[in-house]
């Protein structure tokens, strides 16, 4: 224990083990995946906010569906009203498909262009069947009437499955 | 804040970025703004049409034929005028055979000395194909024939 720095109790923030800023054991070396996503103030306020609740939306309905080989599939998440997206991971039967996420109202984009399922699939990159969640540096708020349209790219000559899962929550209109 | 709900100051946070994001809402058509005020106004059909190019079809290499290269912002597709002069099959696609591409038209066993056209559809919201940022539109030829045409196109930068 003596050769271990003495932590000032009052330094640690009690209220939130994932603060990164707070917390002493959370540095950037021990996860850095997740490290600049935690400690972004937005979802600092979402882990400590009043009225958040988890969503967690499987797209598509039914995440079995099989999407034909060379088309575009488009997916209405059926978001509640003040969705804030702040992770997903996807998996699928298909090499590669390519995925981007939209707001429906303002068009904004999560990503430039579509890009490939492999990079945020859990079973590639992570232990397979783990779930694996890749961050948004800052997470998406879906200002209602707005909810994320989720767009698959099938880019195989076959139909494939793929799934995504969007990780947000929803804020409860506290006004 | 309701009464029956203990003030946080992390909610004030949040509704800090909903402020944000209603801004954004308003005026999600355009980064153009009125030069009297100063604030957002959207794109008119006069400035779209301005912003309008036109490039030539002719390609005459099996495989990959870069139409529109990879330019920044997104190529959105109105008008498409094609003249195939051997039969073979062609294939329209965004981004390059072996890295991803996506896939948007395929005209399997195209006749020889047979025009195709996609005409303009009268709205400048509805292109016939989008072109994703930094992705080039590309025609894949089964022959080394010549095809001939013309794309009609605009540039999206931002949310202009």
């Amino acid at each position: 224990m003596l050769t271990r720095p003495w932590i000032d109790p009052r330094d640690v923030d009690w209220t939130d083990p994932l603060n990164p800023l707070r917390n002493p054991g959370w540095q950037q070396n021990n996860n850095p995946y997740v490290w600049a996503a935690l400690k972004d103030p937005m979802l600092q306020a979402l882990r400590q906010g009043k009225g958040i609740e988890p969503r967690l939306y499987v797209c598509p309905d039914p995440n079995s569906q099989t999407i034909p080989g060379n088309s575009t599939y488009d997916y209405e998440v059926p978001a509640e009203p003040n969705c804030w997206l702040f992770a997903l991971n996807a998996s699928g039967s298909g090499t590669d498909f390519l995925l981007q996420i939209t707001d429906s109202v303002t068009g904004a984009k999560v990503f430039s262009q579509p890009t490939p399922m492999s990079l945020i699939n859990s079973n590639l990159t992570g232990t397979s069947n783990r779930g694996k969640l890749f961050f948004l540096t800052t997470p998406h708020l879906f200002e209602p009437p707005s909810y994320p349209v989720v767009r698959l790219i099938n880019t195989e000559s076959t139909a494939k499955v793929c799934a995504v899962n969007l990780f947000t929550c929803v804020e409860y209109d506290t006004a | 804040m309701s009464s029956g709900i203990i003030a946080n100051p992390y909610n004030d946070l949040l509704a800090q970025r909903h402020d944000l994001a209603r801004k954004a809402v308003r005026f999600a058509l355009s980064t153009l703004c009125d030069p009297a005020t100063g604030e957002p106004q959207p794109i008119t059909r006069t400035q779209i049409r301005q912003q309008l190019r036109t490039i030539q079809i002719n390609a005459a290499t099996a495989g990959d034929n870069i139409i529109i290269p990879a330019l920044a912002g997104v190529k959105l597709i109105y008008e498409l005028v094609l003249w195939n002069s051997t039969a073979q099959t062609l294939i329209w696609q965004q981004g390059f055979t072996g890295s991803q591409p996506i896939q948007l038209f395929r005209l399997s066993g195209f006749p020889a000395l047979t025009g195709f056209s996609l005409g303009f559809n009268g709205s400048f919201e509805q292109p016939h194909w989008e072109i994703d940022n930094g992705q080039a539109l590309v025609l894949v030829l089964a022959n080394p024939t010549q095809v001939d045409g013309f794309i009609r196109y605009r540039v999206q930068n931002g949310t202009a």
